[in-house]
């Protein structure tokens, strides 16, 4: 969208009568509106009290960021480009998203067509903050026998506030796991985590 | 937080005296202030500064799994001594000798200021660790370490400080081609949890995101 005035930095002039003055300085709102409502992508943010800057970004993590500490199992990409095992696996991945940010929905692009083997995907976190770490599961989706290659959901509302206090140690971290089951049967490609951004400063 | 006027860009309304304009542009002035402060996430004194900063201590966690070890085997990602500790829920090991990479993935730009390691120790070894810079700009690649030490034995779980004191830039020319690493080593095994590694770090402007 145009812009209702092009940014000068001349205007106004010494010689334009004073009782303009008012106009100018609504102008200079308007501008300075447009502007940062364009930065922050969202029409009228800079309007409202907090200032909205609030955008959805999606992060996704492919299977090879993930790692393994099971021993014995040949990880392999077979079928559906799909990282699988015919043994029980367990993968763990970081969550690097930038702190403070929402995480309002987690879904896993995967299969389990065998018919023993249920995936699990779920979000967690250690917090390692006193001398007794503690961990919690936050999300979960399982992908049940049967399920063949797709995009699945967690069902209901996620809305996972990724901590962002300095004096905590709050690690997070993405968990895949599946029993044993026939070489090809269960695997996944990777995992989408969408999130809200309450700031554009929000380093990663 | 509650601003002190609304933003309108209906005012003033040309009905006023002029001598009230110079309110007019401070008020304006104050509430640019506020919310490029908002904008900012640092605060209005940071709208203010010259140049304007962004620079309050940002955090990058490396969850264990960030890690990679250079003794993985063919058929699986780490080798197969690694365990998950059921009561520390850290990565650990009873072979050990392995060194353990994790890249260090900030804004390029970004300073690093402090490393915090997540772990314990055992009672005959502790955890040695460097933050390294490979430059591999040229033909003939090199290793820098920045700053290094070793996490004593018998230190029960908790958030060591490795260094407050590193500011490494990380190098931001486009001709350069420079990777930043973190290497902790289990060796000696008794005892060595490690949940993760949290980099503390600076980064100027909000283009950085």
């Amino acid at each position: 969208m145009a812009y209702t005035n092009p940014w000068t930095t001349a205007q106004p002039v010494d010689t334009d009568a004073v009782s303009g003055a008012d106009d100018e300085i609504r102008k200079l709102r308007l501008d300075i509106q447009e502007r940062m409502d364009d930065i922050m992508g969202v029409p009228g943010g800079w309007a409202t009290d907090p200032i909205t800057q609030t955008q959805t970004r999606k992060q996704h993590i492919h299977w090879s960021d993930f790692s393994s500490t099971q021993g014995g199992s040949t990880l392999a990409v077979a079928g559906d480009f799909c990282i699988n095992s015919a043994s029980a696996v367990t993968m763990y991945a970081p969550v690097l998203l930038p702190r403070g940010v929402t995480v309002t929905m987690m879904e896993i692009q995967g299969k389990s067509t065998g018919t023993t083997a249920a995936l699990t995907c779920t979000l967690e976190k250690v917090d390692a903050t006193t001398g007794t770490p503690t961990r919690t599961t936050l999300a979960t989706i399982t992908l049940p026998a049967g399920s063949p290659v797709a995009n699945y959901q967690i069902t209901g509302s996620v809305g996972i506030v990724i901590d962002n206090t300095p004096a905590n140690f709050i690690y997070y971290y993405l968990k895949v796991t599946w029993p044993a089951d026939g070489t090809g049967l269960a695997g996944f490609i990777g995992v989408n985590l969408v999130y809200t951004s309450p700031n554009l400063n929000r380093a990663v | 937080m509650v601003y002190l006027r609304k933003w309108r860009t209906t005012i003033p309304s040309g009905k006023g005296p002029g001598n009230i304009l110079d309110d007019h542009i401070r008020d304006l002035r104050y509430e640019i202030t506020e919310r490029m402060g908002d904008f900012l996430s640092e605060g209005v004194g940071n709208w203010s500064a010259d140049p304007i900063a962004s620079v309050a201590l940002k955090q990058q966690y490396a969850h264990w799994s960030a890690f990679t070890s250079e003794a993985r085997s063919e058929t699986r990602l780490f080798n197969t001594a690694y365990t998950v500790d059921g009561t520390s829920f850290g990565l650990k090991t009873t072979s050990g000798g392995h060194n353990y990479y994790v890249p260090i993935l900030l804004p390029r730009g970004a300073v690093l200021k402090e490393v915090y390691l997540s772990c314990r120790t055992g009672p005959t070894g502790g955890i040695p660790w460097s933050i390294r810079e490979i430059n591999a700009s040229t033909g003939v690649p090199t290793e820098t370490t920045f700053a290094s030490g070793t996490v004593p034995s018998n230190t029960s779980q908790s958030n060591v400080a490795l260094t407050t004191t590193v500011n490494l830039t990380i190098n931001n020319t486009p001709t350069s081609l420079r990777y930043y690493i973190f290497r902790v080593s289990f060796s000696p095994v008794d005892g060595v949890h490690i949940q993760g590694v949290r980099f503390s770090y600076e980064v100027m402007g909000v283009n950085h995101v």
